[in-house]
């Protein structure tokens, strides 16, 4: 028989399905762990020789109630351009400090000269306990509740480009697990929202070209992603919950309108949205903002569509099954994204780390040989067929 | 003849849809993705279609979907629809209108608001602004073959290579399938031989089964009516439409014989677990010589 292959092609079937696909799940595990074991060696994390460590511009620290010993956590701004560290009046009170009976201090900052009381704390921050004094003040505008300054700030280096480089107990890189479990928001710079929309979209292509896992709409798993990076994985799973709940709760009704596809995404789009609002009031001022801008409505919204074509095709449980998918790919895809490594390189090189991850994306595109899935899908097959 | 065995035989989605890219013409393929152009086509080469009642291209058109237009019992298809959707049946006439063919009432305002719906583009691939609608008489499967299921339309499809029919599989409906012959949906997918049009295995759900199991019919054995008829119409519909990979859906009508019903440019790859048979061997080997073991056979 003869068989005729193209040169320059990946590897059909007839030379040794498996080992092709090994290859090609092989070469993107490479790639992915060739970044960021790349970016933590090149990095100037961790403890340096002189004893001096270094911290990104936002960091999980730990502040200490002397007396009581009360402590509270959260993602603080570190401020080289501020003096004094500072925290706001709400994280004061439930550690219980004394705000009344506080020494009162005349503070000039940029907005002007205000008083603000002053209170003794234990800040900790990379396994570092740092007795010291504090002025507390109305912070709940502002991202972070707590802010440390200079003052501080001794025997570490701050380097802006990078975040959450440590932990409060530790000298220790937070896992993105954690990281994706607190639930303060982690707002991805410009750079890194570039690099991790191509990153995720590689993982997609992955995901389908290799394994053979379909999700709906092909490149939402990547929005979502970014907005559970945002809100925290808590609250994004939750919102996505409550939305879509309430969606296929609905749906009979929009159906009944009779409306055309545009329309009732549009009707879709508004209701969205008000479950956002209405979650808003439910959960509190501190995270409407964040879910608000950054949950892909539309996106939400065309995934409820899906979801409906879906299960009038081919049954409810091939469409929650599909949803599954879907948000599970997204969840798998924030989790790469907060890996430590790959924030640190998708900010120092978004470039090159877009440039490498088109090239996979060209490789991943082009393998021909069979999926993971299909080693299951057509075993029979391969077992009885040719005899 | 050595065929590829094991693995090798099995053709995935990656090499099937870089075949498919390669050899099916993108003029070939929106053609038979609009099913009206397609059926004026086939008509005009001389091949067997079902006949068409009206296209309904915008609400002007609506006077053709009333009762005095319309036959007794019809099918109304979105003309880009895909895998059966959006396809409303009426199985009689009622004083009020129609009936479905479970029973269910069907008013004019219904078979309206179907049709407005498909216009919309409800049914066709995203993408596309709207698609007009598509009235036949219904088809009502040969008593042959009606028997083997409790209701809907069995067809055969057959995969051709380059205009030569490289596999073939019958589908049944079945009561799960809803009367839809899809096998994801839930049909029976039976094995047949190229040679003589018989059924050799059959598969439901992903696993052998040897009778329907709604009508308790054995399926192995079945034969397909006017096989020799079936093969010729499906290699024909290759040089017809100029695609070099197709799958031909056939259907058996009670009173007009074997009908193309859709031609496929991008068949799906299930056919391989039905006939416990990889497809990649039959894409790698020489058209010339696989003919000659159709013939010789």
């Amino acid at each position: 028989m003869r068989v005729t292959r193209l040169p320059g092609r990946w590897p059909t079937a007839a030379s040794g399905p498996i080992a092709g696909l090994v290859a090609g799940l092989l070469g993107v595990v490479a790639v992915l762990a060739a970044l960021i074991l790349g970016a933590s060696s090149a990095e100037a994390a961790g403890t340096r020789p002189d004893g001096t460590s270094t911290l990104g511009r936002k960091e999980l620290v730990r502040v200490v109630a002397p007396g009581t010993g009360n402590q509270e956590q959260g993602f603080a701004r570190i401020d080289t351009g501020a003096a004094r560290s500072s925290i706001d009046t709400d994280l004061a009170r439930k550690l219980g400090l004394d705000l009344a009976g506080a020494e009162k201090l005349t503070v000039t900052s940029s907005l002007g000269t205000e008083t603000r009381p002053v209170v003794r704390v234990t800040l900790q921050v990379d396994g570092r306990s740092i007795p010291t004094r504090v002025t507390v003040n109305d912070r709940s505008d502002l991202t972070s509740q707590i802010l440390i300054g200079r003052h501080d700030l001794d025997g570490f280096v701050v380097d802006v480009s990078q975040t959450h480089l440590t932990t409060p107990g530790g000298n220790q890189r937070p896992s993105a697990l954690s990281l994706l479990l607190t639930s303060g928001p982690l707002p991805p710079s410009q750079g890194a929202l570039l690099a991790g929309l191509a990153l995720g979209a590689t993982l997609v292509v992955a995901m389908r070209q290799l394994v053979g896992i379909h999700t709906f709409g092909t490149f939402a798993p990547v929005l979502l992603a970014l907005t559970y990076v945002s809100t925290g994985l808590p609250l994004g799973l939750l919102v996505t919950a409550v939305v879509c709940g309430l969606a296929v709760a609905v749906e009979p009704l929009i159906r009944r309108l009779h409306l055309p596809r545009v329309a009732r995404l549009a009707v879709l789009i508004g209701a969205v949205t008000m479950v956002i609002a209405g979650n808003e009031a439910l959960f509190g001022a501190d995270d409407s903002s964040v879910v608000g801008a950054a949950f892909p409505v539309v996106v939400l919204a065309a995934l409820i569509e899906r979801f409906w074509e879906c299960r009038e095709e081919d049954g409810l449980s091939a469409a929650i099954t599909g949803w599954l998918i879907t948000v599970a790919v997204a969840v798998g895809v924030s989790l790469v994204l907060v890996l430590p490594g790959v924030r640190a390189v998708s900010e120092i090189h978004p470039l090159q780390l877009g440039a490498v991850l088109t090239g996979l994306c060209i490789l991943v595109g082009r393998y021909r040989g069979l999926r993971v899935s299909e080693f299951v899908r057509f075993r029979t097959v391969a077992m009885e067929g040719g005899s | 003849m050595s065929r590829g065995t094991g693995w090798r035989s099995v053709l995935g989605m990656n090499a099937r849809n870089d075949h498919i890219e390669r050899v099916n013409d993108w003029t070939s393929v929106s053609l038979v993705n609009d099913k009206v152009a397609t059926k004026l086509l086939l008509a005009a080469a001389g091949l067997p279609v079902p006949p068409t009642v009206a296209v309904v291209e915008s609400r002007r058109d609506f006077a053709a979907l009333t009762v005095e237009h319309l036959p007794e019992a019809w099918a109304l298809k979105p003309n880009h629809g895909r895998g059966g959707c959006g396809i409303l049946l009426a199985g009689g006439r009622d004083e009020r209108g129609w009936r479905s063919l479970g029973g269910r009432l069907l008013t004019q305002r219904d078979v309206l608001d179907h049709t407005q719906l498909i216009l919309h583009g409800e049914y066709s691939p995203a993408g596309r602004r709207g698609d007009s609608a598509l009235v036949e008489p219904l088809l009502r499967a040969s008593e042959d073959l009606a028997r083997v299921v409790p209701s809907g339309m069995p067809d055969v499809r057959v995969i051709c290579r380059e205009g030569v029919p490289i596999a073939a599989m019958l589908r049944l409906p079945t009561a799960a399938s809803g009367g839809r012959a899809n096998l994801h949906q839930g049909g029976i997918g039976a094995a047949v031989d190229l040679a003589n049009g018989r059924v050799t295995a059959a598969r439901w759900r992903r696993r052998p089964c040897n009778e329907h199991p709604d009508t308790g019919r054995e399926l192995v054995g079945l034969r397909v009516p006017g096989w020799d008829q079936v093969l010729e119409t499906a290699a024909a519909c290759a040089s017809v439409t100029g695609l070099r990979y197709l799958g031909a859906d056939i259907v058996f009508d009670r009173t007009r014989g074997h009908l193309v019903l859709e031609v496929n440019a991008r068949p799906g790859l299930e056919i391989q677990n039905v006939q416990a048979r990889g497809l990649a061997p039959d894409l790698r080997s020489d058209v010339a010589f696989r003919r000659d073991e159709l013939v010789s056979v």
